[in-house]
């Protein structure tokens, strides 16, 4: 009887842990600002878009100088990312530093990649769809099959649910004979029929090799990608650019970024600010002269700018993260817990721990609660009294409905 | 004795659970025709397109079917125990408190859990039939924390129920409600794969409040 | 004195601040039929349900076979047999599934006694309790209680919802049951009339206290209704041993447990002037009122 009552007081505690710290950050929380910023070929120095507060319209000005700039003269202070604007007044130059630029070149090497941490740390069904690479049509095709890995590659009929033996049997040849270490760690493709080519899959063996395969002409085309000693692949996610300068981009275990370019698979380095795929986001916004990387992290938004062609760094900016006022939970939350978080598409349990300073609010709430009982007229007891001494106000509202 | 009241639970629940099981059934028929629709329209290589890649889930009818389940089953056992305190009869008995007590709730979460387990045997059977074990393997972490919402909402409204005062029906209504949300948190297919174990014990958990509630009748506890 | 099967020490209960009784003690004797009667309010259900085992007194307790009633064993559950009050019953069952259900808790179930009150009734055996009237469903519950054969019988106001036909066979059933069977029972009742065709003793209760406990003819021999006129009834009040003196345009009815004669020299040791003492027996309802008052 007083166990289950005890049951009922914790699953309350941890109920209000929950949804209290919920609650109080519904109210209070406030957004930060996602400034854009993007760097300036004909300034050479980011410039940005921002409200403010005292005029209370978007600005638009150089970051280094604060120089402003109306609409108009905004477009042409960044004329890669307005770039459709400018060809279509015809103001774009024919050349900016030294480079031609024509909408095709501009159309080839401008791209946006964005990874989040929940791309990579979701629930997925491990089945892959591999398309032909070298298809006569001009719209890539559905393959009528798809690929599991497991201690070899099986290539299954959706139509009849069946393992097509004779073509599993075809490329597992080719896996053994490259050295290919099953079970794979991860494969990463982008299975879409709309895009301009296809790639097929960089697949991490069990061994952190990675292996390129693709379909070409029905047959299986598997290559080792030769990595650079230390390169540990953590995370890779494909792309498939217009202008077929890479193939992938590469996180590893050191937090470092790579491409895996269409140079006979060598890996190229991208210098980025500190990135940490499980938690922060990444966004690159390529064009013919500059990459520009932005990373969103808890600390606020970094961004660099590197040379589209020799990828060497050229400038940085950060945006920090504002402050959220004074937080008042510190006083009286003693911790909180959560089962979501925007970094994960898994649901589990997150604790979050809240100060010391807490414990004195714990400690009298533990008091109140021993008076309480007192003036009740009911039995003192401790195990309600060290519950909330730990657990504070969630112990005490917990214990307060649910002790008799 | 413990037949006879499990004879008893049976007789109280008989109606609904075989309701339940056939409305269940009629959701699942529903269910499969709209599926065999989409199978000759697009067939099942897009399909199958569209729950791997696109994160799509078949089954997303049957979400609140094991909820409402559960709820219902509670109510229709333990209200007519309530109304005019029918419950003094089941307690005086010749069998301890104890025993009254988690027999009934046990035969309801048997009860539930026989229709739950037929329910999901006819769609894995269904489904090994389509789909490769992969897909199978996510469909059941998707269901998974549904059915167990309606055990726990099961767990959770015999306790309302068996509870003698208003108030504290109150409180443990809205403890039932912020606890059922963990079973929903979120629609992402799989998302529950890495804590499905301790989903599993929810209702486990729950189950013996009921007992603390009829402690409080015991000594006479009312409004 | 009859060895006593359920003893009540010290009761006290009350609801919030409100007192219900403060120490109050009674037994129930074995092979006795014991009527507990009490105006509404007095605490008649709090004594059942402390009884039963759903209330837990402030303090105090009540041994039932010598246990404790908040906490009975199995083995004493099964020899109380239980009414409870509006005679509720699992009216999702039918009169066969329900003797069937209780059979399995009691070796010494008594199948006959349970049907051969049951054909009294008239009713298909497949008829639901629920679609049953009062009168018939208070017949089960009765029938269901005989058939348990228990050695005390707890029926928490019987008479409730009853009508007179119905009432007469439950009392005439209980009674011969009782007195055949050397069994002990408790009831209430607030239709104190079927309480005299039933019980031997009566349990008299008032605001917070036992007036009285005592066999229903000890009582009803002894306690009488004197009638006189009188000019100064203010006295009357400062006499102890008298019930509810009331007087009307100078008419005095008062009751007592003495005789006559000790009553009129009782009157004259407190000069109260009265002329001719007429004495009249009463009723059992008569004497509830005349112990308890009318209000």
């Amino acid at each position: 009887m007083k166990n289950i009552k005890y049951l009922i007081i914790v699953l309350g505690t941890m109920i209000l842990a929950w949804l209290l710290p919920k609650s109080y950050h519904l109210v209070t929380d406030k957004a930060s600002p996602n400034i854009f910023t993007y760097y300036s070929s004909i300034d050479k120095a980011f410039c940005a878009i921002e409200f403010d507060d005292v005029k209370g319209h978007l600005i638009r000005k150089n970051v280094k100088t604060n120089k402003e700039y109306s609409e108009a003269e905004f477009d042409s202070i960044l004329p890669m990312f307005y770039s459709m604007q400018l060809f279509s007044d015809g103001r774009m130059p024919k050349s900016i530093n030294g480079k031609d630029i024509n909408p095709r070149v501009v159309n080839s090497k401008k791209f946006f990649f964005r990874v989040k941490p929940a791309d990579k740390n979701k629930p997925h069904i491990p089945l892959y769809t591999l398309f032909e690479s070298m298809s006569k049509r001009v719209r890539i095709e559905m393959p009528g099959d798809v690929f599991r890995l497991t201690d070899r590659i099986e290539f299954i009929n959706p139509e009849t649910n069946e393992i097509n033996e004779e073509k599993s049997e075809l490329f597992n040849k080719q896996f053994i004979k490259k050295g290919f270490q099953f079970p794979a760690k991860m494969a990463a493709g982008n299975p879409s029929t709309r895009k301009a080519y296809e790639e097929g899959y960089f697949i991490v063996d069990n061994k952190d090799q990675i292996f390129h395969l693709k379909m070409v002409n029905a047959k299986p085309f598997l290559k080792k990608v030769p990595l650079p000693d230390g390169v540990v692949p953590n995370y890779l996610q494909t792309m498939e650019p217009d202008d077929r300068s890479f193939y992938a981009f590469v996180f590893d275990t050191n937090q470092e970024l790579h491409i895996i370019t269409t140079n006979a698979y060598s890996l190229q380095e991208i210098p980025m600010p500190e990135c940490d795929v499980d938690k922060d986001q990444l966004l690159i916004m390529a064009n013919p002269l500059y990459w520009n990387l932005n990373v969103v992290s808890g600390k606020g938004k970094e961004v660099w700018a590197i040379d589209a062609d020799t990828k060497e760094f050229v400038d940085k900016t950060s945006i920090v993260g504002v402050e959220q006022g004074v937080n008042y939970s510190k006083y009286f939350l003693p911790f909180s817990v959560g089962f979501t978080s925007g970094n994960t598409r898994y649901i589990k349990p997150i604790f979050y721990f809240g100060s010391y300073l807490v414990l004195l609010s714990n400690l009298i709430l533990a008091l109140a609660f021993a008076m309480i009982i007192r003036y009740r007229k009911q039995k003192i007891q401790i195990l309600p009294v060290v519950w909330i001494s730990i657990t504070g106000i969630y112990g005490f509202i917990a214990s307060i409905i649910f002790n008799r | 004795m413990t037949s006879a009241l499990l004879f008893k639970e049976w007789k109280k629940t008989k109606w609904f659970a075989i309701g339940a099981f056939a409305v269940g059934l009629a959701l699942l028929t529903y269910i499969f025709l709209k599926l065999g629709r989409s199978f000759r329209m697009v067939g099942l290589e897009h399909l199958w397109d569209v729950i791997v890649n696109r994160d799509q889930f078949l089954f997303r009818d049957v979400k609140y079917f094991p909820l409402a389940t559960g709820f219902c089953l509670a109510l229709a056992q333990f209200v007519p125990e309530m109304i005019q305190k029918r419950i003094k009869l089941s307690l005086h008995l010749p069998l301890s408190n104890r025993k009254i007590v988690f027999s009934m709730l046990g035969f309801g979460l048997l009860a539930l859990l026989s229709i739950f387990v037929l329910h999901l045997i006819v769609i894995l059977t269904f489904s090994v039939f389509y789909f490769p074990m992969e897909i199978i393997e996510s469909m059941v972490y998707t269901l998974l924390p549904w059915y167990v919402a309606g055990l726990t909402a099961y767990a959770f409204t015999s306790w309302i129920c068996l509870e003698p005062t208003w108030k504290r029906r109150i409180f443990n209504a809205l403890l039932m409600f912020a606890s059922l949300q963990l079973c929903f948190l979120s629609d992402f297919p799989a998302a529950y794969s890495l804590v499905v174990s301790v989903v599993l014990l929810i209702p486990l958990y729950v189950l013996p409040f009921g007992y603390f509630s009829v402690q409080r009748f015991k000594v006479g506890i009312q409004d | 004195m009859q060895q006593a099967i359920v003893e009540c020490k010290n009761l006290t209960h009350y609801y919030g601040k409100r007192c219900i009784y403060e120490n109050l003690n009674f037994e129930i004797p074995q092979g006795r039929i014991l009527g507990l009667l009490g105006k509404n309010g007095t605490g008649k259900t709090t004594t059942i349900n402390i009884l039963n085992g759903y209330l837990k007194p402030r303090s105090g307790e009540c041994l039932m076979f010598g246990e404790s009633s908040a906490n009975l064993s199995s083995e004493t559950k099964r020899k109380v047999g239980l009414l409870i009050e509006g005679h509720i019953q699992y009216s999702f069952m039918n009169i066969s599934e329900i003797e069937k259900f209780y059979s399995a808790f009691y070796p010494k179930w008594r199948k006959d006694a349970y049907y051969e009150l049951m054909k009294l009734l008239k009713i298909d055996p497949k008829q639901k309790i629920s679609r049953m009237s009062c009168g018939q469903r208070s017949q089960v519950a009765l029938g269901l209680i005989l058939a348990q054969d228990p050695e005390l019988l707890i029926l928490d106001d019987f008479s409730m919802g009853l009508d007179p036909g119905y009432r007469m066979l439950f009392v005439d059933y209980l009674s011969e049951y009782a007195k055949a069977e050397n069994k002990t029972v408790f009831v209430t009742s607030h239709i104190i009339q079927d309480m005299e065709r039933l019980i031997d003793d009566c349990l008299i209760m008032d605001y917070g206290r036992i007036v009285m406990q005592k066999p229903v003819t000890d009582l009803l021999e002894s306690f009488k209704r004197f009638k006189f006129n009188c000019e100064n009834p203010e006295a009357i009040n400062e006499i102890s041993d008298i019930y509810n003196p009331v007087t009307i345009k100078g008419n005095t009815e008062v009751y007592s447990l003495l005789a006559k004669e000790d009553l009129e020299s009782l009157m004259r040791k407190n000069n109260v002037m009265t002329n001719e003492i007429q004495e009249e027996s009463l009723s059992l309802e008569e004497a509830f009122i005349g112990l308890t008052g009318k209000y």
